[in-house]
């Protein structure tokens, strides 16, 4: 296909994920596409309740009971995540090939255990030779080789000192310096990718500096893809290559980041570019709010919302095309046969 | 503006919290969390209050409220002293001033529906006549955009951008000049966010309202602020009009914050040179200039006197001992010209 980046590491396609609530079947997730190539790092921007949460646990195969994938793939490595039984992804991908960086680093830790006894687990867990592969001996026990690792990724991470830190309790470190912790065990058993649900919302701007640019250099030196989930245009221009905007349960549009917020195309993008303060004078706002999952509008979910709608948006899902190299747009107004202007219908909030 | 009397003026104000004297040993000493802030603020301007976390913003806030009481320092609200007071006359004599809390989620009791929140204060303040009070409250509803029915709804069913409507109802029914906005627009969406910020200017506009701006946003405080104050552990240490800060700011951390600030412009150089470390824990505050042991600037000098308060320019302040033998600062276009689109790089200072 035209329309995908050639051999990524994960590609997920057309996902659509529903969960079970009291006011009936909320479909979070319509028809998702995303993929990510091998070191590159992938922004995925939206407001609260577009599912951003939700794809990431598809990914990790962590969702609720009362969710259910409707239809879709996840490849990851030419693998679909979602063919696979729980033990194998516990085993296998989770915290393995695929690990998670999460939004909090105070609620992260455990506070009663050592910083190094949990970091070591996730070695103990996913690392070479565990549960029943064999030994292959060498110098010292596997402990002691997860431990000399275990210090070289943390020097790598500019914690300080940190062969005592692993003796010390998570209460003893600074947000800055937990995130580091994290951003570590993240990488502890050489993943392909690593998910980082808003790892820098916590912090303060100097620090969050410093962590996306040692986010930067970890994609670089490990050569690590990662997929950075976010709602600030700001740290997508500084740290992704590409962008997938989302909105309701949609991806909406998908591209580079320089595309994606210079020349921006989709409406919803445009519109939420508009309300940056870097952007905009008059701060107008989105008419309108993010509809409910349970009931939400038919076709493209943003048409209510949209000053260029058109009957046609109400009717069916839009096509994704093509509007540059590597830029897909989710919008009528972009495929290949434009309807007629006298087609619009006014706009009403 | 700055030859017309201030509406409040702050002089030498220091704040401490805890402290405590303990049998046989040393006593613990207080933290000085504001130490030493002289501001003024003049009507109908908005100032923006800036730091990162821990430096005493909302401390500053809830010291000029009158919440918490200030341990040494002059406050003037037109002219006249209101300082030195027990709290509840503290409050009696500043009931012009008033303040918006940072999480109007939590600051709202979940039991209560949103006319008992809002009939609460006008009770407290003495207006007995509830027609009286029902009026007013329908008033500042309208004027928050909100309709009458609100008043019987509960927290939870409202959504977060109208929390924060209400939040700043509940205040405005009291008819304050001067509102400290606490981190009004954290944790809101870009949408939502425009158009909280839009009813701020537009409700400044209509009631002749003054504001204290307290963010960490520099987007956002761009967007919106005449003056800007930047503090660092628990001093203003630089404090002048918004074009003056952004476009020419002199005290190193000031250069800090902004190089690290996102900004919506792709390709940006992620320069920490400017930066190192964190922040010191406000209850061991470096001597001498507290920013120095971060400075990548900094002398022997620094270490042994605090740097008073200079003028640069008209209406610039800076406390800094060096401020006249530092480079040149070279902005990114992000910060010159907020409607940029290139994807210019940042230049090295």
């Amino acid at each position: 296909m035209t329309l995908r980046s050639s051999d990524p590491i994960l590609d997920v396609r057309d996902l659509k994920v529903a969960i079970r609530t009291d006011d009936g079947l909320a479909k979070i997730l319509d028809g998702v596409d995303l993929s990510i190539g091998r070191g590159e790092i992938v922004g995925v921007v939206g407001e609260s309740g577009c599912g951003k949460t939700t794809l990431v646990r598809s990914i990790l195969g962590t969702l609720p009971r009362t969710a259910r994938v409707e239809d879709g793939e996840i490849l990851f490595e030419g693998q679909d995540l979602l063919t696979l039984s729980d033990r194998d992804m516990t085993r296998d991908i989770r915290g393995k090939r695929i690990s998670f960086i999460p939004q909090d680093p105070y609620l992260a830790f455990n506070p009663v255990f050592k910083v190094g006894t949990q970091l070591l687990e996730i070695m103990r867990w996913h690392g070479p030779n565990r549960l029943g592969g064999k030994s292959k001996g060498g110098a010292g026990s596997a402990r002691d080789r997860d431990r000399k690792r275990l210090v070289e990724l943390l020097r790598f991470v500019q914690v300080p000192d940190p062969e005592s830190c692993l003796e010390r309790c998570p209460h003893q470190f600074s947000g800055g310096q937990r995130q580091r912790l994290l951003i570590a065990g993240a990488l502890a058993c050489d993943p392909g990718l690593v998910i980082a649900d808003e790892p820098t919302t916590a912090l303060d701007v100097t620090t969050q500096l410093q962590i996306l640019k040692l986010l930067k250099g970890l994609a670089d030196e490990f050569g690590v893809s990662m997929l950075f989930v976010t709602h600030d245009f700001g740290v997508v221009a500084q740290l992704c290559d590409k962008v997938s905007v989302m909105y309701a349960g949609q991806s909406v549009e998908f591209g580079s980041t320089a595309d994606c917020l210079n020349n921006p195309r989709h409406p919803y993008t445009q519109k939420l570019i508009a309300c940056h303060p870097d952007r905009s004078d008059d701060l107008a706002g989105i008419p309108g709010t993010v509809p409910s999952p349970v009931v939400p509008p038919s076709g493209c979910r943003f048409h209510p919302r949209c000053d260029k709608a058109m009957p046609d948006c109400a009717l069916r899902k839009p096509d994704t095309t093509l509007v540059g190299p590597d830029h897909r747009v989710d919008c009528v107004l972009y495929q290949d046969r434009p309807p007629s202007r006298s087609a619009q219908v006014p706009h009403h909030v | 503006m700055s030859e017309a009397t201030p509406i409040l003026e702050l002089r030498d104000i220091v704040t401490l919290y805890g402290g405590q004297r303990r049998f046989l040993r040393a006593p613990r000493p207080p933290v000085r969390a504001v130490n030493g802030v002289s501001l003024n603020l003049y009507r109908g301007e908005i100032l923006g209050l800036v730091g990162e976390s821990g430096c005493g913003k909302t401390t500053l806030g809830r010291t000029i409220l009158g919440i918490q009481r200030e341990s040494e320092g002059e406050i003037y609200l037109d002219g006249k002293p209101v300082h030195d007071l027990p709290p509840r006359e503290a409050r009696q004599k500043r009931l012009d001033i008033q303040y918006v809390h940072q999480d109007p989620g939590a600051a709202l009791d979940p039991w209560w529906s949103i006319g008992r929140s809002l009939h609460e204060g006008l009770v407290i303040n003495g207006v007995s006549s509830l027609a009286e009070r029902e009026e007013k409250i329908d008033r500042v509803l309208d004027a928050v955009g909100l309709g009458p029915d609100f008043k019987r709804r509960y927290p939870h069913e409202l959504s977060g951008g109208q929390l924060r409507r209400i939040g700043l109802a509940r205040i405005l029914v009291l008819s304050p000049r001067i509102v400290v906005l606490d981190e009004p627009t954290s944790g809101l969406d870009l949408s939502v966010q425009a158009t909280v910020l839009l009813l701020f200017r537009d409700l400044r506009e209509r009631l002749g309202l003054t504001y204290v701006f307290i963010s960490h946003d520099l987007s956002v405080v761009q967007r919106m602020c005449d003056r800007v104050a930047i503090m660092y552990l628990g001093k203003v240490v630089e404090i002048a009009g918004k074009d003056q800060i952004y476009n020419r700011p002199t005290h190193p951390y000031t250069r800090a914050l902004l190089s690290a600030a996102p900004r919506l412009q792709p390709g940006q150089v992620m320069d920490d040179s400017l930066i190192s470390g964190e922040p010191p824990s406000p209850s061991a505050v470096p001597s001498g200039c507290a920013y120095r042991t971060r400075c990548p600037y900094a002398e022997a000098a620094c270490g042994e006197q605090v740097p008073p308060m200079e003028s640069a320019a008209d209406g610039h302040q800076v406390a800094c001992l060096r401020w006249r033998e530092l480079p040149d600062h070279v902005p990114t276009d992000a910060h010159t010209d907020s409607q940029s689109r290139g994807a210019a790089s940042v230049g090295g200072t």
